[in-house]
C-alpha cells in the first residue's frame, strides 16, 4: 500500500502562512464585519422576527409559530401588492433594457465632446434623489397641467389620468422610473465599447447588414452585460419604495386615491412595520419577498446558460 | 462560546448600533431661553406644586418653522419654567419616525400626534398617566373640550391634553349657487336628493364650474370626510367600544350616496382631474375667486387660508346636517402626551400644561391680531381645544366686524361646536382608517360595490384589532 503524499504543495512556509492569514483578516475585516453586523445578523434577526408577533413600538413579542405566514396567505392586499410589484417589472425591465441599449447604442455612435455631454445627461437622473424624483414627477404627470399631458396634447393625444386613474398608475410610475435608467445604460455604453472592431470588420468582410452584425456580433459579446443589466433591473423593480411612496403615500396620506393601485409590495411591507407596528408580519413579508427574488434570480441564471456569453468561456 | 452566547453578543451589537440612529437632536432647535445649555437644577411653581428643571425634548412640534400660535406659546412655557431647556424634532408626526426616537438612547419626553390615532398609542402603553401630573400643575381637565378628552382617556384615567379643535362645515361659493338658482343661505343640506340635484345643476348651468359639490371622500385619509356622511346618516365606523361598524346599513348607504355624487363625473379619475383644475387651492387664484366649485365640507382652519389669501371672497359657511335636519360637525386635532420613556416627566408635564394653558391660547392669540392687523387681513381666531381659552379669544380678541362673510363664517363654525362627535378611540385606529378608506376607494373606482367593499373593509379592521389585542 502506497503512504499517501504529504500536501506540501498547498501550504506556504510557516511563517508567511500566519502573516499573509493576518493580512487577509485585517484587509477583510472591515467587509467581514459591515456584513454580520448590517446584512447577515439583521437577516437572522428578521427571520425570527417572521415567527413571532414582535411589536416595534413597545419592543414586545411572542413566537407565534407559521402564523404570520398563514396570515399571507388570506391578506388581499398581499395579493394585489405582488400583483402590481410583477405588472411594473414585467413592463419596466424589457424596457428599460430595450430603451438602455438604444441610448447606449446611439451614445456609441456619437463621438468628441457631445459623447461626453450625454452620457452625463443621461447618468444625472441616477443621482437626483428618489424623493426628489418623486416629486418631479408628482408635477409632470399631473392631469391636464402636466408636461408630459401637454406633450401628447400638443400632439393631438389625450393624456391619461397618470395619477388618478387605477389603470394608468402603474404605466405613470413606469414612465417615472425610465428616467432613470443610466445606470444601465452606461453600463451597456462600456459593454458595447468593449466589443472589439475586428469582428465587425470580419462580419462586413463577410457581406453581414447592420442588422446581422448587431444580432450575431453585438448581441452575443454585450450578452453578459445585459444579463447583469436584467438582473438588478429585475431586483430593483421588485424593491421599488421611494419614488412610489413619496407620490402615493408621503405626507402621511396612508391611502391614495387610485386604491391600492401604487400599493407596491415594498410599500406594504414598510406601512404594516412601520405605520402599522407589525415587524413580525413585515419581517414574513420580507422573506417572501426574498423567496421571489431568489426564485427570480435562479431562473434567470439558468435561463442565461444557453444565451449569455462570456469572453474566453468555450461553448 | 456557545452559538447562543454568540446570538447574544451580535444581537447586543446591533442593539448598540440601532440606538446610535435614534432622533437627530443636534439638528432640533433649542428654545433655550436663558442659554444655559439645560441647568439641572429646578424651579418655578406657577399655579401648582410642580417644579421643573433639566432638558426635555418635543417630538412631533416645531419651533423655528412654526407660527406664531406656536412659538408664543412655547415662549409662555419657558418663561414660566426657565430652568428647562427645550428641543424640537422639528417636524410633524410620523410613525416611522416615532419609532427610532422612542427606541433611541434619548427617547422623547413629550408626544404630538393626531388625536383620532392616539388610541392604539395609549393601549400600547407609551403614554404617561397624567393625574398627578394635572394635580401637582393645578390643571382642571374640564376646561378641554369635552370630546376631546373622551378620546383621550381610558378608564377614568386622562393620557394627555387636546391642541386644537378642528371641526367641519359646508364652505358654499355664493356667485356658484346664485348662478344655479340655489340660495346658498338656505340650502338645506339635510336632503341628499337635493344635494345631489344640486351637484347635477351647478354642473350643467355654471360655465366656469369644474366641480359642482365635492363630499370630500376622494382626499389622503387625513382631510377624507366620510365620517361626516356616516353620521349624517345615523352610522358610525367605529363603535363607542373601539369596535369596527364599517358593514353597517348606514355606512353602505353613505357610500352609495357619495359614490353617486362622482357619477357625473363619468369616472373617479375624471372628477379628480376635474377638481385639480379648479385652482390654487391654498393660494390667491383658489376655486372661489375663480367660481370654478360650487361647495365642498371643510375644516375650519381653511378659513383662515381663506381670510390671508382672498379676503374678499365671497363665501357662506353652513352646518353639515343630519338627515333628521339636526346640525353636527366631526372634531379633531392633536394630543400632547408624556412619553413613557421619558426620564424628565417633571418638565414634561410642566410643558405640556403650560402650552396649553389658557394663558399660553390666549397670549398667542393676540400674538396672531397683533401680525393680521399689521398685515391687514382679518384673524379668524384659532380654536384651541381649552374651552376657557377660546371663549376668551372669540369674544375679546378676534373682532371680524369689518368682514362680515368671515364673521358669519367663523360664527357657523362656533355654534356647532358642541353638537361635535369624535371618532372614537381604537387600538387599531390607522388600520380601520385604512380599511374604511380603500373600500372608499374601491367603490369610487368602480371596483366593487359598496356592501361587498365595506365587508372586506369591516373583516380586515376586525382583524387589524384582533392582531392590536384589541
Amino acid at each position: 500500500m502506497q503512504a499517501a503524499e504529504p500536501r506540501r504543495i498547498l501550504r506556504l512556509p510557516v511563517g508567511q502562512d500566519r502573516s499573509t492569514l493576518l493580512w487577509v483578516a485585517l484587509f477583510l475585516s472591515p467587509w467581514i464585519i459591515g456584513f454580520v453586523v448590517f446584512t447577515a445578523g439583521p437577516m437572522l434577526w428578521s427571520l425570527w422576527l417572521s415567527f413571532t408577533n414582535y411589536d416595534v413600538l413597545t419592543g414586545t413579542g411572542d413566537f407565534i409559530g407559521l402564523r404570520n405566514y398563514e396570515r399571507m396567505l388570506g391578506d388581499r392586499r398581499v395579493g394585489v401588492s405582488l400583483w402590481n410589484t410583477a405588472y411594473f417589472t414585467l413592463l419596466y425591465v424589457p424596457l428599460s433594457v430595450g430603451l438602455g441599449l438604444l441610448l447606449a447604442s446611439l451614445l456609441n455612435r456619437t463621438g468628441g465632446r457631445l459623447a461626453g455631454f450625454f452620457r452625463t445627461a443621461f447618468y444625472l437622473p441616477n443621482v437626483t434623489p428618489a424623493v426628489a424624483v418623486g416629486t418631479l414627477f408628482l408635477l409632470l404627470l399631473n392631469n391636464p397641467d402636466g408636461l408630459v399631458n401637454q406633450a401628447l396634447a400638443a400632439i393631438g393625444i389625450p393624456g391619461p389620468s397618470w395619477l388618478n386613474d387605477p389603470a394608468w398608475i402603474k404605466n405613470g410610475i413606469v414612465l417615472m422610473m425610465l428616467w432613470s435608467i443610466g445606470g444601465t445604460v452606461v453600463i451597456l455604453f462600456a459593454a458595447l465599447r468593449n466589443v472589439p472592431v475586428e469582428l465587425y470588420e470580419a462580419a462586413r468582410i463577410d457581406g453581414a447588414s447592420a442588422w446581422r452584425q448587431f444580432r450575431h456580433v453585438t448581441l452575443p459579446m454585450i450578452s453578459g452585460a445585459l444579463f447583469f443589466v436584467l438582473i438588478i433591473n429585475t431586483v430593483a423593480s421588485l424593491q421599488l419604495f421611494s419614488e412610489v411612496y413619496t407620490i402615493f403615500y408621503g405626507q402621511q396620506q396612508g391611502q391614495t386615491a387610485g386604491g391600492d393601485s401604487a400599493l407596491f409590495y415594498v410599500v406594504y411591507l414598510f406601512r404594516n412595520a412601520f405605520e402599522f407596528f407589525e415587524m413580525g408580519y413585515a419581517s414574513a413579508l420580507a422573506w417572501l419577498l426574498f423567496a421571489v427574488i431568489g426564485l427570480i434570480t435562479f431562473v434567470q441564471f439558468r435561463v442565461s446558460r444557453r444565451f449569455v456569453y462570456y469572453e474566453g468561456e468555450e461553448r | 462560546m456557545s452559538r447562543l452566547m454568540r446570538a447574544g453578543i451580535l444581537m447586543t451589537i446591533l442593539a448598540v448600533l440601532l440606538a446610535a440612529c435614534g432622533p437627530n437632536r443636534e439638528n432640533g432647535q433649542q428654545a433655550d431661553r436663558d442659554g444655559d445649555g439645560g441647568a439641572s437644577e429646578t424651579a418655578n411653581s406657577p399655579d401648582g406644586e410642580l417644579t421643573a428643571g433639566g432638558e426635555i425634548f418635543v417630538y412631533g412640534m416645531s419651533y423655528e418653522n412654526a407660527d406664531e400660535i406656536a412659538t408664543t406659546r412655547v415662549d409662555h412655557f419657558t418663561s414660566q419654567y426657565p430652568d428647562v431647556s427645550v428641543t424640537f424634532s422639528e417636524s410633524d408626526f410620523s410613525a416611522e419616525t416615532l419609532i427610532p426616537a422612542l427606541r433611541g438612547s434619548d427617547p422623547p419626553d413629550v408626544i404630538r400626534m393626531p388625536r383620532n390615532i392616539a388610541g392604539g398609542y395609549i393601549q400600547r402603553g407609551i403614554f404617561e398617566p397624567l393625574g398627578e401630573c394635572l394635580e401637582r400643575a393645578g390643571v382642571d381637565p374640564s376646561i378641554y373640550q369635552p370630546s376631546a378628552m373622551e378620546q383621550l382617556t381610558v378608564d377614568g384615567t386622562i393620557y394627555g391634553l387636546p391642541q386644537a379643535y378642528i371641526t367641519r362645515a359646508w364652505l358654499i361659493d355664493n356667485s356658484v349657487f346664485e348662478a344655479a338658482g340655489l340660495d346658498p343661505a338656505a340650502f338645506d343640506w339635510s336632503d341628499w336628493d337635493a344635494i345631489r340635484a344640486a351637484n347635477q345643476t351647478i354642473l350643467d348651468a355654471v360655465e366656469s364650474v369644474k366641480v359642482g359639490i365635492d363630499p370630500k371622500v376622494s382626499d389622503p385619509t387625513s382631510a377624507d370626510m366620510f365620517p361626516l356622511w356616516v353620521h349624517a346618516n345615523g352610522g358610525e365606523l367605529i363603535s363607542e367600544d373601539g369596535q369596527p361598524r364599517l358593514n353597517a346599513p348606514e355606512v353602505v348607504e353613505a357610500l352609495e350616496f357619495v359614490a353617486s355624487m362622482i357619477e357625473p363625473y363619468g369616472s373617479h379619475a375624471a372628477f379628480l382631474d376635474a377638481r385639480g383644475a379648479t385652482g390654487d387651492f391654498f393660494g390667491a387664484e383658489n376655486q372661489f375667486v375663480l367660481d370654478t366649485e360650487g361647495a365642498f365640507p371643510m375644516q375650519q382652519t381653511y378659513l383662515n387660508t381663506l381670510a390671508t389669501n382672498s379676503p374678499d371672497v365671497e363665501i357662506t359657511a353652513a352646518p353639515f346636517m343630519t338627515r333628521d335636519g339636526e346640525p353636527f360637525t366631526w372634531a379633531d386635532g392633536d394630543v400632547l402626551g408624556i412619553s413613557a420613556t421619558s426620564d424628565n416627566k417633571d418638565a414634561a408635564c410642566a410643558f405640556i400644561t403650560s402650552v396649553l394653558s389658557t394663558d399660553a391660547w390666549v397670549a398667542a392669540a393676540e400674538a396672531r391680531q397683533q401680525i393680521r392687523e399689521e398685515e391687514g387681513v382679518p384673524n379668524l381666531g384659532t380654536v384651541s381645544g381649552n374651552v376657557e381659552a377660546d371663549r376668551i379669544i372669540f369674544s375679546e380678541i378676534v373682532d371680524l366686524a369689518d368682514y362680515p362673510v368671515f364673521e358669519a363664517a367663523v360664527q357657523t363654525y362656533l355654534d356647532v361646536q358642541d353638537a361635535a362627535f369624535v371618532i372614537p378611540r381604537s387600538v387599531a385606529a390607522e388600520q380601520v382608517q385604512q380599511a374604511w378608506a380603500t373600500a372608499v376607494d374601491r367603490v369610487l373606482n368602480g371596483n366593487a360595490d359598496p356592501q361587498a367593499a365595506l365587508d372586506q373593509a369591516q373583516a380586515e379592521a376586525e382583524a387589524a384589532i384582533a392582531d392590536a389585542g384589541g
